[in-house]
């Protein structure tokens, strides 16, 4: 299709209507997974707010009522089962094993990140198998050994089994955070007239903050969602949310209304945690750095 | 500043095999090398950031080979900048001035700042963050962090190589006229030949962990001991004409294979039939027959503009010759001379590749009345 | 390689434009309505800084991206529309891309076993002997050097003869050692085998090298289409001036003023002033400009007189084939480069005088970057 040169139009940006009809597509394929993926929440939401009465009959046309949340929060008598203690067991427990992990896997996902020793692969692949391996796997014997050492059914004892699941994350997520950064960030410090352990804490801690945010969040998600743990190795004092929104369920008239109630109080926490670090998810890491 | 003996190894590879080295105080000295040669590791050695496998560090005749870095009076500049992004350009700067070891009360600081700022023209850049600066600015501050500290020893590493060609050739105008690097005793490493022309009070030619030549930007020119030492330096590379010496009467040749090239070395004490390598830098070379010049004849292969110059490549027999020439009429496929003072010409062993003392040496009785034309 | 009987493969682009849309932006002009012509046989450089729209017109020309409006010729005939592979277009890419399980053979006579042609395997052993290769016909190109891949990927390009060869930075991989041999190798090759032949480089100094002549391309368009020397020596505006030539061109930002005798002076500051003489350049007095003089084009003096202009000594560096002193223009803040014999001596500090070759100064409009008509009157100063 040769133009003539005298019959070339001047370059002006005509859209093209390809564009659009591929970008309708996409925006309701967006749609459409969307619905499947909120549907289920919808459904706990609609279900959380029905009386006993109408939880069998009806699929959308109810009256909406919060007794199920009164009665998951202790308000009336009717709950029977301490469904806020176990939500306070879950903080105290989530956020322990967290905050012990932390502790223990910075400064070990540092040491893996940036020295040679024996035996370091093999430990760290160790750590990882943690989270391959079915927790069913331990959990017998676990729970044997706690029975004699007296930690069942203790929030210590929880926080101690929790490492299984929340160390491993942080170590692997931290140990790629620290190998990102240059050495010579620490390296440059230590010439400047610094110790290894200051260069550590006023150069590569501070750098690695988006990085504990995020894997602290995910840790504590795990921790909180955790349910063979404190199914298996807790009575009734160190019970935690997922193991209570569904006691809802046992007995003569299961009562959904109330594990969907339960359930929707116990993703408020991880919720709230998630929105109040976002920025730090998504900020660069050493952008700036380096060249480039 | 002296390395003894300093060797490193990273389990079965060498990096540094056996390295003595003495900067003298005040020197600017410059380790040139391609990459894997072990320069940075050499600086690391020094540094304190490594550890050597064997030998000495010793700073101002002290053996500091077990001293911790921070406690070294050594500043380095990495070769990333090695800013910290989180920071401002002050702060930055700042850094060292916080430690315990180099602290300075605030206004002092400030002032040294200030003043290390202005000196290096990023004085209106300190409220900036490092990832709003252009690559020559971080270049900037990482030197500024460097030079607000006292220093015994200052080491450089790289600091040019990520800057484009012309950013490049200004701040290396720049480092040469800053007095407090030029009068502090510094190792500077660098793959880039002119920098250390440029900066060099003396040059170390590194590869594969080894020393190959020390000396004066005159010396590795004019006298390089090997092949690998008169490559390195030019643009365009030396010529290398391949060919053996042979004998006719008393005189010794420089003679190609083919036969198309026989040049007079003078009396000379050579083995006939040994394989050697002329030197020729194509900026010594001249296009015309000139007297008292050794000579070649050949084909004109290509002609390349190169700005106000013209670099010509000569087809030589079986091999190519380049010279750079203002002479603007080169012709391809034009039969020309090239003549090549015969005090420049070097010559070496074509299999080790060390220069043979035969021509290109202040020797008394030099060859150059003795080169003649045979081509 | 063997003769050729082909007709005229010129090739021709018209106003030639490509924009990319992005959603709720505004359109980018990649290229935007350049117009060249490439004679056959000859060997045009297509230089710029990356994002100038060179590589986009490389791609039009082979096929690979349609333009948004505009046309290419290829000896007379139009190609837009056209697929890749009926243009008879030749593309050896920056990466090569050799194909890693074919020998280094297979790999030159792909193209041509495609199309079912006869006598690939004399043509690919003909071209490989041309380009030094034949001892590497059977190996793979996995264990090639760079410097070998590039000449695999251009026996592949020109083993088909082309009408158009588009060599896309053939160089930009190879080390200094191989770039130069290869560099050499290309133009004599070129020159030999007469393709026309667009190469797309950033580097300045291969475009001055190879190229018959050089196309500077910014911002999608050309800045100065024109020969080795005339880029250089009379760059057509500040992009070019600045771009083209290492070390750069100084560029001294100025004011032109009339004298009483009618001469014209270029004002650098309050103390430095080029007297430009008696020239043709009427009109320009006040004129805000940049004046362009190149390192090679200023001899220093060690004692300034009343014709020199006195700078102060920033740094010198000893170069050995040259040396390279920076100076501090008096009375500015500006800094230029010269570039001197290597053994020069100069003190940091010290004041020298600079002479300035009239004949290879440059005036630019500093508003629109443009060169300014001005030629300097006869016998300037002598080199």
């Amino acid at each position: 299709m040769g133009v003539q040169p005298d019959a070339l139009p001047t370059p002006a940006p005509a859209p093209r209507r390809g564009v659009r009809i591929g970008d309708i597509l996409l925006d309701g394929a967006t749609i459409i997974y969307f619905i499947f993926a909120l549907f289920p929440l919808v459904w706990m939401l609609l279900l959380s707010l029905k009386s006993q009465d109408q939880l069998f009959t009806t699929y959308f046309q109810f009256t909406p009522t919060l007794d199920a949340y009164r009665a998951v929060l202790g308000l009336d008598s009717s709950g029977s089962v301490p469904f806020v203690r176990f939500f306070i067991n879950s903080l105290i427990v989530s956020f322990g094993a967290v905050l012990i992990s932390l502790l223990v896997g910075v400064p070990a996902a540092y040491a893996f990140a940036r020295y040679q020793f024996k035996g370091g692969d093999s430990l760290l692949f160790t750590l990882l198998s943690f989270r391959f391996a079915p927790e069913l796997m331990v959990i017998i014997p676990i729970y044997v050994i706690y029975q004699r050492l007296g930690l069942f059914d203790s929030h210590l004892g929880l926080i101690w089994v929790y490492q299984l699941i929340t160390l491993p994350l942080i170590v692997w997520i931290l140990r790629s955070y620290f190998q990102d950064l240059t050495p010579e960030l620490e390296q440059s410090a230590l010439l400047d007239g610094y110790s290894r352990p200051q260069a550590f804490v006023k150069v590569a801690l501070p750098l690695v903050k988006p990085g504990m945010a995020a894997a602290a969040l995910l840790a504590f998600i795990f921790a909180w969602n955790s349910f063979i743990f404190p199914f298996v190795l807790t009575g009734s004092q160190a019970q935690t949310v997922t193991v209570g929104a569904l006691s809802f369920m046992g007995g003569a008239t299961p009562r959904y209304n109330l594990t969907a109630a339960a359930a929707l109080i116990a993703l408020i926490p991880p919720l709230l945690l998630a929105l109040s670090i976002q920025r730090y998810l998504v900020r660069g890491l050493t952008f700036g750095a380096v060249k480039g | 500043m002296a390395l003894r003996g300093v060797r490193k190894e990273y389990g079965k590879t060498v990096a540094l095999a056996g390295l003595d080295l003495e900067v003298a105080d005040g020197e600017f000295f410059v380790l040139l090398g391609p990459s894997g040669a072990g320069k940075t590791t050499t600086l690391k050695c020094v540094a304190g950031l490594e550890t050597p496998t064997a030998g000495r560090v010793e700073i101002g005749g002290r053996d500091v080979t077990e001293v911790e870095p921070n406690a070294r009076r050594v500043a380095m500049a990495f070769e990333n900048y090695a800013l910290y992004p989180q920071e401002t350009v002050y702060d930055n700067i700042a850094f060292p001035l916080r430690s315990k070891r180099y602290a300075q009360p605030p206004d002092v600081a400030r002032a040294l700042i200030t003043q290390v700022a202005g000196t290096l023209g990023i004085g209106h850049l300190l409220e900036r963050m490092p990832r709003e600066l252009s690559g020559g600015q971080r270049q900037r501050v990482a030197l500024a962090r460097v030079m607000v500290r006292p220093a015994d020893v200052l080491l450089l590493d790289e600091p040019l190589s990520h800057l484009d060609a012309k950013l490049r050739a200004t701040m290396r105008a720049e480092l040469k006229s800053l007095g407090e690097l030029q009068h502090t005793t510094s190792l500077y490493v660098t793959h880039d030949y002119l920098e250390a022309l440029a900066l060099g009070d003396r040059i170390a030619i590194l590869r594969d962990g080894k020393l190959v030549q020390v000396g004066s930007r005159e010396e590795l020119w004019r006298t390089p001991v090997n092949t690998f030492v008169a490559t390195a330096f030019g643009q365009p590379r030396i010529n290398l004409l391949r060919g053996v010496i042979a004998r006719e009467n008393d005189d010794t040749l420089f003679a190609t294979e083919d036969g198309v090239v026989r040049l007079s070395l003078g009396r000379r004490d050579l083995a006939p039939g040994t394989a050697v390598e002329l030197g020729l830098r194509p900026r010594d070379l001249l296009l015309g027959e000139m007297p008292g010049m050794a000579t070649l004849r050949g084909q004109v292969y290509v002609v390349e503009p190169l700005g106000r110059q013209r670099e010509v490549t000569v087809q030589i027999g079986g091999q190519r010759v380049a010279l750079v020439t203002p002479q603007e009429d080169v012709v391809p496929d034009s039969l020309v001379t090239i003549s090549a003072p015969p005090d420049r010409l070097l010559l070496f062993n074509a299999e080790t590749g060390a220069r043979m003392s035969a021509v290109g040496d202040d020797v008394p009785g030099d060859a150059t009345a003795g080169i003649a034309a045979h081509g | 390689m063997a003769e050729r009987h082909r007709p005229v493969d010129d090739l021709v682009l018209q106003r030639l434009t490509k924009t990319f849309l992005q959603r709720g932006k505004a359109p980018v002009y990649a290229v935007n309505g350049i117009d060249l012509t490439v004679g056959d046989g000859e060997l045009l450089g297509l230089l710029g800084p990356s994002g100038c729209g060179k590589s986009t017109t490389l791609r039009m020309i082979a096929g690979l991206e349609e333009p948004t409006s505009g046309d290419i010729r290829i000896g007379g005939r139009s190609v837009v529309g056209l697929p890749a592979h009926t243009r008879n277009v030749a593309v050896a890419f920056e990466n090569y891309a050799l194909f890693p399980p074919l020998t280094v053979e297979e790999n030159i006579t792909f193209g041509m076993r495609a199309r079912g042609e006869l006598n690939a395997r004399q043509r690919a052993r003909d071209v490989a002997e041309r380009l030094g290769i034949e001892h590497l016909l059977d190996r793979k190109p996995g264990g090639l050097s760079s410097g070998q891949k590039q000449r695999v990927s251009l026996a592949r390009a020109i083993v088909r003869t082309p009408s158009v060869l588009l060599l896309d930075e053939p160089l930009s991989h190879l080390d200094a050692a191989e770039r130069d041999a290869t560099r050499r190798e290309l133009k004599r090759l070129q020159r030999e085998t007469g393709f026309t032949t667009v190469l797309v480089t950033h580097d300045q100094h291969e475009a001055l090298s190879l190229a018959d002549r050089i196309a500077v391309m910014n911002d999608g368009t050309f800045q100065h289409v024109g020969t080795a020397d005339d880029v250089y020596d009379r760059p057509a505006n500040l992009f070019v001036a600045d771009f083209v030539g290492e070390p750069r061109m100084n560029l001294l930002p100025g004011r032109l003023r009339t004298e009483a005798d009618g001469s014209l002076v270029a004002a650098l500051g309050p103390n430095a002033a080029v007297a430009l003489g008696r020239t043709t350049g009427a009109g320009l007095d006040g004129q805000e400009i940049t004046l362009g003089i190149r390192p090679q084009d200023i001899r220093v003096e060690a004692r300034g007189t009343a014709r020199t202009l006195p700078a102060t000594v920033f740094a010198f560096e000893p170069l050995q084939e040259l040396g390279r002193l920076t100076l501090n223009l008096a009375g500015t803040d500006q800094r230029l480069v010269v570039e001197t014999h290597h053994d020069m001596v100069a003190v940091p500090g010290e004041t020298v005088g600079l002479q300035f070759d009239l004949a290879r100064t440059h005036l630019f409009d500093t508003a629109t970057g443009e060169r300014l008509p001005w030629e300097s009157a006869p016998a300037p100063m002598t080199r």
